[in-house]
């Protein structure tokens, strides 16, 4: 006897609810597993640039599976300049840094191409410090105000991490979060409640953590312009194909101007002439750069925190008048004292180094890399000794 | 003819339990598209038209 329409229909709402309930449960399972395996750092096709936005537990399992009690987790936030652009897989400057350090110490690059200190790598830290487990952040940052990790490319992290409940507590961060929600542009609001809503519902229901899972373990079904000649392989399939920096007689070769308008712009708007032939900090930007400072990054992180500011090449530093390279070197050393007044510990990184270690203006070839790892080193023995 | 043959394949024409069967298989077929529809939406940057991968 042929089954009733009925008895139809409710075959197919079982198995569908059977279907959806057995993909939620292989999500919160995977979000406690999943990660890339061989991991050097967040390459570019593990990465936004392929359409690849790895879920915040992807992430803080990488530290997770490294960590053993004894260790000390050294997680690597920041943008390209930390996760190694310009230097391949097999001689990236955070491998450098793990040899440095010893086996007291586990480093795990986090950094993203164009991040925030206050993104990817700096929620895990926070999350890692909320375990109880020891760990140091290293991070680069450019001169000036900071933004906030929900206001850029990355900002699902930091909702993700949210709606798991993995950050410090951090009223200051809460209070203006708040204030948004309620005062800012209405369509502002509308893109913060969607981004919520969103890691909630995604906390919820765990798609994130298992397609993701799948797209890097067993097939993507997502085209990309990097990965358009087999897009449906899993992404585990895709080496770190990041070059090493050409020889150097063949760097430096494109957009003199526009380099060198970048170089300057990395002092030109935080200082004005004093009178006295000296500068002094613009007011509007060191300002806002405080209460950016105080507000992103909570208290517990801070004493564990290495911040870099990033100069330029010298290639392009030499060529500054001297009244700009004063100038430069004075919001340098100003800006440097700033993230120290907030109890975090910052050093110019690259004004001893020589156009040969960088491989574009602000990115390092493999020598800079290892003189970078040299540096981050004796700073971070500073800061904490096991 | 054709029509009759794929006809004959459907489930109704089956045994009540084998029918039952498809039909809850084709169910959780439907309940991973669901959910897989939930992260290609969320997806930051893709146009929905790509929910059709």
């Amino acid at each position: 006897m042929p089954a009733t329409a009925r008895a139809r229909s409710l075959a197919l709402l079982l198995g569908l609810a059977a279907g959806f309930a057995g993909a939620v449960f292989e999500g919160h399972r995977a979000a406690h597993y999943s990660k890339p395996s061989g991991f050097r750092r967040l390459h570019q096709r593990i990465s936004p640039e392929s359409s690849f936005y790895p879920p915040f537990s992807m992430l803080e399992n990488l530290a997770l599976a490294r960590w053993q009690p004894g260790k000390t987790v050294v997680i690597i936030g920041g943008n390209s300049v930390l996760e190694g652009a310009g230097q391949s897989a097999d001689h990236l400057w955070s491998l450098r840094l793990q040899e440095l350090l010893g086996d007291r110490y586990v480093v795990v690059n986090l950094a993203f191409s164009g991040a925030y200190p206050s993104e990817g790598g700096a929620l895990v830290a926070e999350s890692l410090l909320k375990r109880h487990i020891p760990v140091l952040y290293v991070a680069n940052a450019a001169n000036g105000p900071q933004a906030r990790p929900y206001e850029s490319t990355y900002g699902w992290l930091f909702w993700d991490a949210r709606a798991h409940d993995r950050l410090l507590f951090n009223p200051a961060r809460t209070a203006e979060l708040d204030l948004r929600f309620t005062s800012a542009l209405p369509v502002v609001r509308a893109q913060l409640r969607t981004s919520e809503l969103s890691a909630r519902l995604n906390a919820l229901l765990g798609f994130e953590e298992l397609w993701h899972h799948v797209a890097y373990r067993h097939f993507s079904t997502i085209w990309t312009f990097v990965t358009r000649d087999r897009f449906w392989r899993p992404r585990q399939d895709f080496p770190d194909w990041g070059p090493d920096a050409p020889p150097p007689d063949q760097r430096y070769r494109d957009n003199f101007d526009v380099e060198m308008i970048i170089t300057r712009g990395a002092s030109q708007t935080f200082a004005e002439p004093d009178g006295q032939g000296g500068w002094r900090a613009a007011a509007g930007p060191l300002h806002q750069a405080d209460i950016d400072i105080e507000e992103i990054f909570p208290q517990l992180l801070r004493p564990r925190m290495l911040l870099l500011l990033s100069q330029s090449s010298p290639y392009y530093r030499d060529r500054l008048t001297p009244e700009e390279r004063a100038r430069d070197t004075f919001v340098f050393r100003t800006y440097e004292q700033v993230w120290r007044r907030h109890g975090i510990h910052a050093v110019i990184a690259g004004s001893d180094f020589t156009a040969d270690d960088f491989a574009d203006r602000i990115h390092l070839a493999p020598a800079g890399g290892q003189k970078l790892a040299e540096l981050v080193a004796r700073e971070l023995r500073q800061l904490h000794s096991p | 003819m054709l029509p009759d043959r794929l006809r004959s394949l459907w489930p109704p024409r089956w045994p009540a339990p084998v029918a039952l069967l498809a039909w809850f298989a084709w169910g959780v077929i439907l309940g991973l598209f669901l959910h897989y529809v939930f992260y290609r939406v969320s997806l930051p940057v893709e146009p929905f038209i790509y929910v059709a991968f």
